[in-house]
């Protein structure tokens, strides 16, 4: 756990989930790591607003938020060039093709693959 | 009448001769002349001024048919003469008598010389006065051309101008014939017209391989039973040969077939075989009263006319099939389940069937009937796929099956699933021919498959990071083990309620009083004066009451533990409703148990409480840690209460 405390040092990650429980918990996760937690958004909405608003690194992201796909923000972020990924239920075939190549992880997450995914698109910064 | 007369009249017989002069009675008693005149290959007599034969050629004799008698014959060579109709000629009669009575030549009369064995022949005289060396009328000299040879000419050309035009009159029958009869109609007429025949019949491999009468020119009915199903080939037979029997007593035949045949009054006849797609299908029938002699044309002809025939009958079977597969199509058509395309490639012209403007969901007018109007109107989703069967269609003559997702102008989507065949000039590829039908509602129900499947999926792994969550809370900060086992299960437990109630309202939602009373129920007195629960019917959605039935759990735990239902004369009371038109509340408040203490740390109830209902109900949660018990309220906005619905 040592390690992975600072594998996020600083890194600021957009968290959307909607399920309440689930978003505690990753929060307390990231904040663990050392990332910045920006959110957790819990639907479609607040989301493309924070999104909007706030500055970060990384984006975590669930698919479905209650009945509402968060495909409309994924699109906006790719279009911005911002890294992203899901983790959700979803796998890659209930999804549309051209989020086939992003990074995805199923719900309940492994942290330290989860931390290893972020850590990926969005490397911890050196100051 | 000078001599300049006779002697132009003459010309025209003189020429054949290859005279100079006119003949004169010593001209042609000279032994020259007599010898030209033997030796010529035509016959020629002559006769005196009272028609007694003075002379004949040996010709003359050969036509006749016998050695004439000279002084005593008049007129004629021959034995007896007929008008070229038949009836009888008296020799007195006949062209050289008329020269001689009227001495003048005759010409362009034909008349029949019968010999004395009966035979027939035709002949065109040219008889001529001829006169002495003093101008005197002396006789006359016959020419006598066999017309027979001339005759069988003209008649075979006859025959074979009847012939063709029997073949041609068949051929534009069968080109025209709407059904099998108007073929076997056809075929009998030409076969009795071409062939000359008596009678004439045209048979048929049944369904079962047997060979029956189709149709038939004056046989009997008798006839047709006996010898039905006789065949001389197999219907397997690849390369069957005609048969021709030109008397059936004569023949190898059967003594039954021969029985039948005799009976039937028939003594020649013959089988020819009609092949279609290289087998036989069955064959016609000529039948002659009398012995015939089948002529190597005749049965060349024969043949012909079961080569058209066979044409014809493949022609019929492929034209019932493809109109049956036709008809098929125009009824599938019609019912608006397949449309059919016909892509004109160099012309770059599609043609549609109306069905299939109504499966794109468009007018006639918003096709421009090009290619690229087409692939326009593909889905981007299907587009790669289509154009790349399409390439591999008429490049390698890959098959071209493919499920297309049109995106038809009207908004609406359609699945098409559509096959075709190319049709090539040589190599290159000219037309593509397909038949398209709509899946839509396949495709939607896959969709709505594959739909339900990642739901679930969803809501199985959501509910599992929520356990996660939940175990997570159970035993972070609580002091023993037993104690956090004893709360996880309960919170496990709670959740695991809740599912329960959605699965069984197959997650259409649940009854608020529901929630509470499966919270409350454990806890409930005999006769149920410590709880009070009343509102109006309220269901809520499949979230909304997974978060509402846990922080119900927490309530009623925590009241079990350190509230009113530690004691007997404890009491809890949930009532919910929207007074007075304000936002709907459910309010918890506890009374009789011992006195409240407000908590000194947040456990996992207040976090539910005051936050996940926050977070996922949008609600208000106000928590009155009141001396007399703890009062619990919870407003929802009605944004919430919007997706619940009133229920039971």
């Amino acid at each position: 756990m040592a390690e992975l405390r600072s594998r996020l040092a600083g890194v600021r990650v957009f968290v959307v989930e909607d399920e309440f429980l689930v978003s505690i918990a990753l929060e307390d996760d990231l904040r663990e790591a050392g990332a910045i937690v920006v959110g957790p958004f819990n639907d479609l909405g607040s989301g493309l607003d924070g999104a909007a608003r706030e500055a970060f690194d990384v984006a975590v992201l669930d698919v479905n938020l209650n009945g509402t796909m968060i495909y409309p923000l994924a699109d906006e972020l790719m279009a911005r060039g911002l890294p992203l990924m899901f983790l959700s239920g979803y796998t890659a075939a209930d999804m549309p093709q051209r989020f086939a190549t992003l990074p995805r992880l199923t719900k309940p997450y492994d942290l330290t693959r989860l931390i290893d995914a972020i850590a990926r698109l969005a490397p911890p910064r050196e100051d | 009448m000078g001599t300049g007369d006779q002697m132009a009249s003459l010309d025209a017989f003189n020429q054949p001769l290859g005279l100079k002069a006119a003949p004169t009675l010593e001209l042609l008693a000279t032994p020259d002349y007599r010898t030209i005149l033997d030796r010529l290959p035509s016959a020629v007599y002559t006769t005196d001024t009272e028609g007694t034969l003075t002379y004949f050629n040996p010709a003359a004799a050969e036509l006749a048919g016998r050695e004439p008698r000279l002084g005593t014959d008049k007129w004629c060579v021959s034995w007896k003469l007929h008008h070229p109709d038949g009836r009888p000629m008296p020799l007195s009669d006949c062209p050289m008598a008329t020269a001689l009575r009227e001495q003048r030549p005759v010409r362009g009369v034909e008349i029949i010389a019968e010999r004395p064995n009966g035979e027939r022949v035709p002949v065109l005289p040219f008889p001529t006065p001829f006169y002495d060396g003093a101008g005197r009328f002396a006789g006359a000299i016959n020419l006598l051309v066999d017309l027979s040879r001339l005759k069988a000419a003209e008649r075979q050309v006859e025959r074979h101008a009847s012939e063709q035009a029997a073949l041609y009159r068949f051929t534009d029958r069968l080109y025209r014939a709407t059904s099998d009869e108007d073929v076997y109609a056809a075929a009998l007429d030409a076969i009795v017209d071409a062939l000359g025949c008596d009678r004439a019949s045209v048979l048929m491999f049944d369904a079962r391989g047997v060979l029956r009468f189709v149709g038939s020119r004056g046989l009997s009915e008798t006839y047709c039973r006996a010898v039905d199903g006789h065949s001389p080939w197999r219907p397997t037979d690849t390369d069957p040969a005609p048969i021709f029997i030109d008397d059936i007593l004569a023949s190898t035949q059967s003594e039954a077939l021969k029985q039948a045949v005799t009976a039937e009054g028939i003594s020649a006849l013959a089988f020819i075989p009609l092949v279609s797609d290289g087998r036989v299908v069955g064959k016609f029938m000529t039948y002659h009263d009398k012995t015939h002699h089948f002529s190597e044309a005749e049965r060349a002809l024969a043949v012909t006319i079961a080569r058209q025939l066979g044409f014809a009958v493949a022609k019929r079977r492929t034209e019932t099939e493809l109109r049956n597969s036709l008809e098929r199509l125009k009824l599938a058509t019609e019912a608006g389940k397949v449309g059919l395309w016909d892509w004109d490639i160099p012309g770059d012209r599609i043609l549609w069937t109306d069905s299939l403007y109504g499966l794109h969901g468009i007018d006639k007018g918003e096709f421009t009937q090009t290619f690229a109007d087409w692939v326009g109107m593909v889905h981007p989703e299907s587009r790669g796929t289509v154009l790349g069967a399409i390439d591999r269609a008429l490049k390698d003559d890959a098959p071209y099956d493919v499920e297309v997702r049109t995106a038809g102008r009207d908004g609406r989507d359609t699945w098409l699933y559509t096959n075709a065949v190319v049709l090539r000039d040589g190599e290159r590829p000219v037309r593509m021919v397909g038949a398209a039908v709509d899946i839509t509602s396949r495709k939607q129900a896959e969709q709505q498959r594959d739909l339900l499947v990642a739901e679930l999926s969803h809501r199985v792994k959501n509910t599992l990071a929520t356990v996660v969550s939940i175990a997570r809370q159970s035993f972070g900060k609580t002091a023993t083990i037993e104690t956090a086992r004893k709360s996880f299960e309960g919170r496990l437990r709670a959740l695991a309620q809740t599912h329960t109630r959605l699965a069984e309202a197959n997650w259409g939602g649940v009854p608020l009083a529901t929630l509470v009373a499966d919270e409350l129920t454990p806890y409930r007195v005999e006769d149920g004066s410590n709880l009070s629960v009343e509102g109006p019917a309220i269901s809520f959605t499949a979230k909304q009451a997974v978060v509402l039935g846990m922080a119900l759990h927490e309530l009623a735990t925590n009241a079990a533990k350190y509230g009113a239902l530690t004691t007997k004369a404890g009491r809890v009371a949930v009532h919910w409703g929207d007074a007075k038109g304000g936002p709907f509340t459910i309010e918890w408040r506890e009374s009789g148990g011992p006195p409240v203490v407000a908590p000194q740390h947040s456990g996992f109830g207040r976090l539910l409480l005051e936050r996940a209902l926050a977070a996922d109900l949008r609600g208000a949660v106000a928590l009155d840690f009141r001396p007399e018990g703890l009062v619990c309220r919870i407003t929802l906005p009605l944004e919430s209460t919007e997706g619940a619905q009133p229920g039971r």
